[in-house]
């Protein structure tokens, strides 16, 4: 039995929002294995981005904690958590959260050169940019490299999403309903797109609240239901 | 390495930055132009504060100066410290010239003396040249610093007058006297009143001179005041130039004699020898000469030029640094305007920053990012202020002479300038919107076109002249600026290079503290909670 990428047991976050306890995760069981896919279903506002959030390594659970590779993410010093956050999760949003400011080649570099000085990085500088335009290329948009986000359409955006997610070679993907906010068609190529990645090897985690995607990731590995706070299924 | 991609595309791409940069730019330049002319005239003054003293002076102390002045001379001579040493003697009086009277301050010197001194040659107003009808072999400066009348047969003294002495004399507007209305061959008739080594007044004395020369030292003060005469006359006259008898305790004339006095002794330190060292020494030889003459009851004293004159100098360094901390003060509005810009920046970067935490920046990356935002800022803005300053300050004459003769053609010019380029700017803008809209090119159009025109104008502006409006300009002009008032007839035009550093040091230092508070909310800021944020 190979041993879990990432791992948590009996995971809890509640919030405290107008005097009361809001208990959005009540007890979470998860792990997740090298070059698994794993789908979470989960209605709006069930704690799907919350926990999400939990492993990527975003904010902290209010009990018990999230084992990466056999250790606890939040027993590591304030930069080797920004360090697992760049190096061994690659997130994907709803809302792709691109830099407007940034061509989309910048988009994806950027996530390789966050974590560089300025010598190490003109050192690498041209093997990043290889690597960018590379991923880009794999997502399908060579003819955009030059393009702001404001100029892409929104399967685009996502698509130079995805490239930046990837730029680092994370060891899992976490994409938070990565075509909740496309056209069915967008997103059914979004997904794709995701599916073609995990027979390449990428171990990714899905959160979504719609039935077909959780339908495609039935077949390649395991769907979890989360409500009232847990997850059931296996 | 990804802040400076960032920063470099905020600067670019945002006008807010753009307006903090802006009144970066503003405040360095007043602060460098208010501190380069205040300072400019500071050194004026200095200046012509040296030359009036030399490096170090010993004065009596007493109107009655005081005896054995020759003999410090040239103990102090023997200095090493010291390359030169001239004796003066001073009194009040009367000068009589053009029929008019005046209170002076009289002066005796050694001209030549002096001029090793202090160059009191270059002080002199008027050459041979300058004066009408002179016989050619006739050299005003030689006769200046020989002070004798040009004529064998004459034998009244010479003297050179402070210009502003002269009754006849006055400054034209750019603030240049008139050699048409020099005094020079005229003769003064100069009064005084000598006193007893007692203090007792005894009859006032005459001189009767013929004026050499006028000089300017550039204290208005002194040139409206002060008169030279050579040193032994004054001396003679004033009853200083000792004798062979004395006046005792009951007011008797007794067989023994009475030494020479002078009333200063001026000094000239030695290359490479500061005045303050130069007083040094000559203090210690003054202490050696009082313990040799017990009898010296008023003690002479020594100080440097800067002692000296220290009220003069200390009133025009307090203005200036009054000055300058006034608009230091001014200057903490560009610390706020950058704070308030990066705070709106912060808030509409909310997503951004949550996004680049998200993909692994550290709090502190983010920090450095707004940290380094506001260095860019600063630096654009003061170096751009720095350059304007340059502009103005070396033009500041210019400037005040276009006002006061070309004002109106000088605003119609400027109206074309701004008015093209807001044509050109218009233009790019709007071609720039059909491509991508662009911000730094419509930017840099903008400036290009009015560096152009400006340019063009800069170099065409003596030479044209535009019709109706050069009337204009004829009857109205605005001197901002009388030489007739003050006594520089400049505005003094040289960057205060050193002080130009520090301010724009500071600017930079002041954007960067402007962003810090930005910047810790910036680190601080939940990425969740950023991401969250719409
Ligand atoms: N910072 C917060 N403060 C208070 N309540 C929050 C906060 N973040 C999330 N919640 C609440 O937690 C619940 C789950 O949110 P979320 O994880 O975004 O749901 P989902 O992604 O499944 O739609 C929601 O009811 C939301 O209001
Ligand atoms: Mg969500």
């Amino acid at each position: 039995m190979p041993r879990d990428l990432l791992q948590a047991t009996s995971l809890k976050r509640s919030f405290h929002e107008g005097g009361r306890e809001l208990h959005v995760l009540r007890g979470i069981d998860i792990n997740v294995q090298r070059g698994q896919m794993v789908a979470i279903l989960g209605a709006s506002g069930s704690g799907k981005s919350t926990l999400l959030h939990l492993l990527g390594g975003f904010e902290r659970p209010t009990a018990c904690s999230v084992i990466f590779d056999g250790r606890n993410i939040y027993d590591l010093p304030g930069g080797k958590l920004d360090h697992y956050r760049n190096q061994h999760v690659g997130f994907v949003f709803q809302f792709y959260h691109l830099l407007p400011e940034l061509t989309a080649l910048e988009n994806v570099m950027i996530a390789a050169m966050i974590r560089r000085g300025p010598l190490s990085w003109l050192a690498g500088q041209g093997a990043t940019r290889q690597r960018a335009l590379a991923l880009l290329e794999r997502v399908g948009l060579r003819e955009r490299t030059r393009h702001r986000p404001a100029k892409l359409s929104g399967g685009e955006r996502q698509r130079v999403a995805i490239a930046r997610a990837l730029m680092n070679q994370p060891d899992v993907l976490l994409a938070d309903e990565p075509t909740g906010n496309l056209d069915r068609n967008t997103g059914a190529n979004i997904l794709q797109l995701l599916t073609e990645l995990h027979d390449e090897g990428q171990t990714m985690v899905i959160v979504t609240h719609d039935e077909h995607v959780a339908a495609r990731a039935e077949s390649r590995g395991s769907v979890r239901r989360l409500v009232d706070g847990q997850l059931d299924g296996l | 390495m990804f802040k400076w991609l960032l920063i470099s595309k905020y600067l670019r791409r945002k006008l807010a930055p753009l307006f903090a940069a802006l009144a970066v730019t503003v405040c360095t330049m007043m602060v460098i132009v208010v501190m380069s002319v205040m300072g400019g005239f500071l050194d004026l003054l200095q200046s012509s504060a040296h030359k009036l003293t030399g490096d170090v002076v010993i004065d009596a102390n007493t109107y009655g100066g005081f005896p054995y002045y020759q003999d410090l001379i040239e103990r102090i001579e023997k200095l090493p410290s010291v390359e030169a040493a001239t004796p003066t003697v001073v009194s009040y009086g009367l000068l009589r010239l053009f029929d008019s009277t005046k209170p002076v301050e009289v002066m005796g010197i050694r001209p030549r003396e002096m001029d090793r001194i202090v160059g009191f040659s270059q002080t002199l107003m008027w050459q041979s040249s300058d004066i009408d009808n002179l016989p050619t072999n006739i050299d005003l400066e030689k006769l200046s610093l020989d002070m004798r009348s040009p004529l064998a047969t004459d034998d009244r003294p010479g003297c050179v007058i402070g210009i502003e002495t002269n009754p006849v004399q006055w400054r034209d507007e750019k603030g240049q006297y008139n050699p048409g209305w020099a005094a020079v061959f005229s003769e003064a008739v100069i009064s005084v009143l000598p006193v007893t080594t007692k203090g007792d007044f005894v009859d006032a004395q005459r001189l009767r001179c013929v004026v050499l020369n006028e000089f300017k030292s550039g204290l208005y003060e002194i040139d409206s005041s002060r008169v030279y005469v050579p040193f032994d006359e004054l001396q003679r006259k004033l009853l200083m130039s000792g004798s062979t008898q004395s006046v005792d305790a009951e007011g008797n004339l007794v067989d023994k004699p009475t030494p020479a006095r002078a009333s200063e002794i001026m000094v000239k330190a030695a290359d490479g020898y500061s005045p303050q060292q130069v007083e040094d020494d000559v203090a210690g030889l003054m202490n050696d000469f009082l313990a040799e003459h017990p009898e010296l009851t008023v003690q002479p004293r020594v100080r440097t030029w800067m002692q000296r004159h220290h009220t003069l100098l200390s009133a025009v360094e307090n203005e200036k640094g009054l000055v300058t901390f006034l608009f230091v003060i001014i200057s903490v509005v560009a610390v706020v305007m950058v704070a308030t810009t990066f705070y709106t920046i912060v808030l509409e970067k909310t997503r951004d920053i949550g996004v680049l935490r998200a993909i692994g920046a550290s709090s502190y990356g983010v920090s450095k990012l707004f940290l380094g935002y506001g260095l860019g800022v600063g630096t654009l803005g003061s170096l751009v202020g720095l350059i304007l300053a340059a502009i103005i300050v070396t033009h500041l004459n210019n400037i005040q002479d276009t006002l006061a003769t070309r004002m109106f053609s000088f605003i119609a010019f400027v109206l074309v300038i701004v008015i093209s380029s807001i044509i050109v700017t218009i233009a790019t803008a709007m071609l720039c919107r059909r491509r991508d809209n662009r911000l730094e090119l419509t930017v840099l159009a903008a400036a290009a076109t009015l560096v152009l025109l400006s340019l063009t104008c800069y170099y065409l502006f003596p030479h044209v002249t535009l019709p109706g409006i050069a009337s204009l300009d004829g009857q109205f002009g605005w001197r901002m600026w009388d030489p007739r008032v003050y006594f520089f007839e400049r505005i003094p035009d040289r960057l205060d290079i050193f002080g130009s550093a520090w301010v724009v040091l500071g600017a930079i230092v002041s954007s960067v503290v402007g962003a810090l508070i930005p910047a810790i909310l910036a680190a601080r800021m939940n990425p969740v909670e950023a991401l969250r944020y719409e």
